[in-house]
């Protein structure tokens, strides 16, 4: 994909390859790699890598995915084009339209949404100066970092902060004997997921599952004053 | 009285209202009313009421039905053509064969072609 609008001139209905013409009606699927015009119908699908021009007095029903895109006529179905796509003034467009160029003409009418995705531009992909630390990985990830891994790692690197911060909270209890520590950590970070039958039940367990109860209200609002119940 | 059959150059490109180049593949069915012609491929079913001409390039997987048929190229499926048919051969297509051959249909037959 180029960073450069297309140019006018380029996409020449002239020179058309194939030319359909108004008499002649297809229903299927249509693949192409040069030119085509359709002045008929058509109803399906059509595939291209190169110029597709909808004529004035054509109807497509078709789900287009081509180069370039030039419509003077009715197209029903969502557009995507790799290039560009032009809506003359006679061009009646109801779908949604994917390329990153469009051109609408006064008078034509699109009813869709359309979606304009470029090639981002090199200096966002420069990697980052030497002199800071290479934040492969989740591990050396900030908050802010987040935002620019993938969705996956992101959602990975903030469970891992919470982890982080509430593993912090249970370090407080290291008082506690080693079983119950590591008891009370395990019980912080799973208190999220655990459904709260499950947390009804600790009214009638035993002590430390008292305490799992307090230490529950603290993972979930640290800055309230501790109560320990012992 | 006999069917008079016009010599098949007379039906050039450009006096054809359509015609499918070679970079255009067409899978499904096909309807016209006046003339086209097939460089391209095409597979399913052609409809016509009107000249149907089969480029030398061309590849023919339908089942045909039209009033007239002009064929250089590859058929594969049932023609049938109510006016008449014309399967004109070209030098690649095989030389073992006549260069030429060409026959009429009678109104409402069928034949299969290959």
């Amino acid at each position: 994909m180029r960073d450069v609008q297309p140019n006018a001139r380029k996409t020449d209905e002239s020179n058309v390859t194939t030319t359909l013409a108004e008499d002649l009606h297809i229903t299927g699927t249509m693949t192409f790699k040069s030119s085509l015009m359709i002045e008929g119908t058509l109803d399906g699908e059509i595939v291209s890598e190169g110029l597709l021009i909808i004529g004035p007095t054509a109807k497509v029903n078709a789900a287009i995915t081509t180069k370039n895109l030039i419509s003077h006529g009715k197209i029903t179905g969502d557009v995507t084009a790799s290039e560009q796509v032009v809506l003359k003034g006679s061009a009646v467009q109801t779908g949604n339209i994917t390329t990153p160029y469009i051109i609408v003409e006064s008078g034509s009418v699109f009813n869709g949404s359309c979606v304009m995705k470029r090639e981002a531009p090199a200096e966002s992909l420069k990697p980052e100066p030497a002199g800071e630390e290479s934040t492969s990985g989740t591990e050396g990830a900030r908050p802010h970092d987040a935002v620019a891994l993938p969705q996956e790692q992101a959602v990975s690197s903030v469970q891992e902060e919470r982890a982080g911060q509430e593993t912090a909270v249970s370090e407080e209890y290291s008082a506690l004997p080693a079983g119950e520590a590591v008891r009370a950590g395990e019980d912080v970070v799973s208190t999220e997921e655990e459904p709260e039958e499950q947390a009804e039940k600790t009214d009638e367990g035993s002590w430390w599952q008292g305490e799992q109860r307090t230490r529950e209200r603290t993972s979930r609002s640290p800055k309230e004053p501790k109560k320990f119940l012992f | 009285m006999a069917t008079i059959v016009p010599p098949t150059s007379e039906y050039t490109e450009e006096k054809v209202t359509t015609v499918i180049a070679e970079d255009l593949h067409i899978k499904g069915s096909l309807r016209f009313e006046t003339s086209l012609m097939i460089k391209g491929s095409l597979e399913g079913e052609i409809a016509s009421e009107g000249l149907l001409v089969v480029g030398p390039t061309a590849k023919i997987n339908a089942t045909i039905v039209t009033k007239r048929l002009i064929s250089h190229g590859e058929i594969q499926g049932d023609v049938t053509a109510s006016g008449w048919c014309s399967r004109k051969r070209t030098p690649t297509q095989g030389t073992s064969l006549p260069r030429t051959s060409s026959w009429k249909a009678a109104p409402s037959s069928t034949g299969r072609s290959r």
